[in-house]
């Protein structure tokens, strides 16, 4: 009996859910295999600022590292595992790179100083508030007298 | 003259519920790694955004069956609304595990699960005598 069969892992019709999703142009932010995906991923903005959402399972907060040069906003998380690689035997590896990397290229400009990122329970978001010139302005439309 | 009607806010022409009190819900699979030491099976499951009251790990049979459910509703600008995520994945447990001893812990959105093995699986030592 070889040490595969003691423990199967049963999903494989997740391929299937896979494809249906991609098929269907479904978000896979929560979804399926990390390391296929690369990392999940969503942006938005409102009037005042740019938000990123990231996730980053198995990263203590401490471990990210974000920075701003210039343009491009750099995220570095660096997961920790709780055991020595060469005392254990892999049968399954779905979760992808011990090192999640990205860059994205922030299209307005963002006030510096007041950048923001919270991580909790391997959700990190990060706001990047606009800078003054970069809000909309509101034009007042007068009467003709 | 043609008159526009704007929609009510939060309504769109199917007429279905308010956005803002719908929720969506959202299965995934997690991506899991498995591996094996000395003592235990381990496996390790991605779940972010968990938090313990919500995780369900349970024996049925001869599987064992992982369920776990994120509440999550992202900053205003992040389009999507409030979505629950349900997590579910099963595995098929084989011989040669203290079933009893199975533990399960959460930490930064990751579930660890640690399937002892029995002691007659466990690696023994051969003393080779001279």
């Amino acid at each position: 009996m070889t040490t595969n069969m003691l423990f199967n892992v049963l999903n494989n019709a997740s391929q299937l859910q896979r494809e249906v999703d991609r098929i269907l142009g479904a978000t896979s932010f929560w979804g399926h295999y990390a390391a296929e995906n690369g990392p999940a991923l969503r942006l938005g903005q409102d009037e005042e600022a740019l938000y990123v959402e990231m996730t980053v399972p198995g990263v203590a907060p401490e471990d990210i590292d974000l920075s701003l040069e210039e343009d491009v906003l750099r995220i570095v998380a660096k997961r920790s595992e709780g055991f020595d690689e060469k005392e254990v035997t892999w049968h399954r590896r779905e979760r992808g790179a011990r090192e999640i990397r990205h860059r994205l290229r922030i299209p307005v400009e963002v006030d510096q100083d007041r950048i923001t990122a919270v991580c909790k329970n391997g959700i990190l978001t990060v706001t990047l508030p606009k800078a003054a010139a970069a809000k909309p302005k509101r034009i007042e439309v007068k009467a003709e007298k | 003259m043609t008159t526009t009607t704007l929609a009510k806010p939060g309504t769109n022409t199917c007429g279905t519920v308010p956005a803002e009190t719908k929720e969506r819900i959202q299965h995934a699979v997690p991506a899991v790694d498995l591996y094996e030491t000395k003592k235990d099976y381990v496996l390790v499951a991605d779940v972010p955004g968990a938090t313990p009251e919500n995780v369900d790990v349970r024996i049925e049979g001869e599987d064992l069956a992982i369920e776990v459910t994120v509440m999550h509703t992202p900053v205003p600008g992040i389009p999507g609304g409030a979505t629950r995520v349900i997590y579910k994945r099963e595995f098929a447990l084989g011989r040669g595990l203290s079933r009893e001893d199975i533990a399960a812990t959460l930490k930064h959105g990751v579930l660890t699960v640690t399937l002892p093995k029995t002691p007659e699986r466990q690696p023994r030592q051969i003393k080779v005598n001279h």
